[in-house]
């Protein structure tokens, strides 16, 4: 055996794991493709892992995942942990902002306040102390109150529709009819939650929607993809309902991408995660609609993101036509 | 460690208790890691059914979405082979599979006179494709250790499967 032949015989192992630089793989090529023992020997040091796989073929001789199914089902599925520890952490903050807000606010004194125990007297004993230290938990009680009271209050409020989200696309003859629809809409008093060039979100009570379906049936040139409601059959509900719409006009090129995408198992919920996790700017964020200003590469990974989801159906636009340009693209997506 | 995109959505999937998420998580790791099991053990498979399954449904059971640290096949692993470990102390640790042709049969033989962390490396390696740096996680060991390892495990399997050739 040449000096050559040892020394390649002794890089084998490394070249076999792919550890090896560039060049003294090459060099280790250049040898195996003229010596003959050489390749001989690296063919029998190769040839067991080809044997080990074909020692793993076979099938599992009972079903795994029906099993696996029945173990999940039987266990008590533990709580998001990740969810719990933000719930823990704003819980924290908000109690210690209020701790803060009620020692050291001025206008917020209870009596005696500026007798604070010292460190060494942490615990109360005296009745003084006691009534002291109950007076202050009161205090924080009261704060605590406070400031969940508006969430509170918001469940009292009565008039409101229960079918939410709403979302209607409208095909809008001209422009003109476009301007017009908006200013009507504009005049109602409702909030609005996102607005741009072609789309409106709002929330609203069952009587402003009554006069939102009036101004939709009555204005000319414009129809929608979906039947309008009639609104006295809406149950009610404590909070908002909340309307989008889309404004289509024929002939013009969208400025927007809009899409109804059809999410087989209603697993929506995992698109969003991925795309907040990719740090997709979200312009607007609701349950069933998202409205995102993408760049042109953001938009590609969005689509590839898309093409891998499973049970999904785009409907409306087609996502390979549209190029974004460098200023970036809006893209809503509705979620049905 | 790389986390595949899938395996994210797939285990979020699982969380909301979705069964479709669990068979196709099941259909693409299910036949490989038992392929594993019964390479190392072989007629002793039967015994760890229990743990193969235990191993899945705790890794997708513990599993936090969008927020792993290692790809899914790394955790079913290191369960899977802790168990097993745990469970066969001081016990012979395979037995031949009823049914074997004759090349198989040699590297059973072979294999299993490693011992078993031996044995367990080269599959992992060689027959799972496992990266160093995932054998490192799954057996708590420093990659350098593993890699010198890697290559003496391989020279020993060579000497038994030419020690079994000669005997057969």
């Amino acid at each position: 055996m040449s000096t050559q032949c040892e020394d390649v015989q002794k890089k084998l192992p490394d070249f076999l794991n792919d550890l090896l630089k560039e060049d003294s793989r090459t060099e280790m090529r250049d040898h195996l493709g003229i010596c003959k023992a050489c390749q001989d020997h690296v063919l029998r040091l190769s040839s067991f892992t080809t044997d080990l796989k074909l020692l793993a073929q076979g099938r599992i001789p009972f079903d795994l995942s029906t099993t696996v199914i029945t173990q999940l089902q039987s266990k008590k599925i533990e709580p998001d942990r990740r969810s719990f520890s933000i719930f823990v952490w704003v819980m924290v903050t908000a109690l210690v902002t209020a701790g803060f807000f009620i020692f050291f606010s001025p206008l917020k004194k209870t009596p005696n306040s500026d007798q604070f125990p010292s460190k060494s007297e942490n615990v109360p004993t005296s009745e003084t102390e006691q009534l002291h230290a109950l007076q202050q938990l009161e205090a924080i009680n009261s704060q605590l109150e406070k400031m969940t009271a508006p969430q509170k209050k918001e469940g009292k409020t009565s008039g409101q529709i229960a079918l939410s989200p709403l979302h209607w696309d409208l095909r809008i003859e001209n422009p003109e009819a476009k301007d017009f629809l908006r200013s009507q809409l504009k005049r109602l008093p409702m909030n609005f939650d996102y607005e741009s060039e072609e789309t409106m979100v709002f929330r609203t009570s069952k009587e402003i929607l009554r006069e939102v379906m009036n101004i939709l049936k009555t204005s000319a040139g414009v129809t929608s993809d979906l039947p309008l409601i009639n609104v006295d059959q809406l149950p009610e509900t404590s909070t908002p309902g909340q309307v989008s719409l889309f404004f289509r006009t024929p002939g013009s090129l969208p400025k927007e991408m809009h899409w109804h995408a059809k999410f087989e198992l209603r697993n929506h919920y995992i698109l969003h995660e991925r795309l907040k996790e990719l740090g997709f700017p979200f312009l607007y964020d609701s349950d069933e609609l998202w409205i995102l200003q993408l760049s042109p590469d953001q938009l590609e990974v969005l689509r590839k993101e898309l093409r891998l989801f499973p049970g999904f159906i785009l409907r409306d636009q087609d996502s390979e036509s549209i190029v974004a340009d460098n200023g970036g693209i809006r893209v809503s997506l509705h979620a049905e | 460690m790389k986390i595949p995109a899938h395996e994210e959505l797939l285990l979020a999937r699982c969380a909301r208790r979705e069964n479709d998420a669990v068979k196709t998580l099941i259909e693409l790791y299910g036949e490989r890691v038992y392929g594993f099991i019964r390479s190392a053990l072989g007629l002793r498979a039967e015994l760890v059914h229990p743990l193969l399954i235990k191993s899945f449904s705790e890794t997708i059971q513990e599993t936090q979405p969008f927020n792993m640290t290692e790809p899914f096949r790394v955790t079913v692993m290191r369960k899977l082979i802790h168990g097993i470990t745990n469970q066969l102390k001081n016990k012979d640790s395979s037995a031949t599979e009823k049914g074997m042709d004759l090349q198989r049969m040699i590297v059973f033989e072979a294999l299993s006179r490693l011992a078993w962390n031996r044995r367990v490396l080269l599959l992992l390696r060689d027959q799972m494709d496992f990266d160093f740096e995932e054998i490192a996680s799954i057996l708590s060991v420093p990659i350098k250790q593993l890699r010198a390892e890697t290559q003496e495990t391989r020279l020993e399997f060579r000497k038994h499967i030419e020690e079994v050739l000669r005997k057969k």
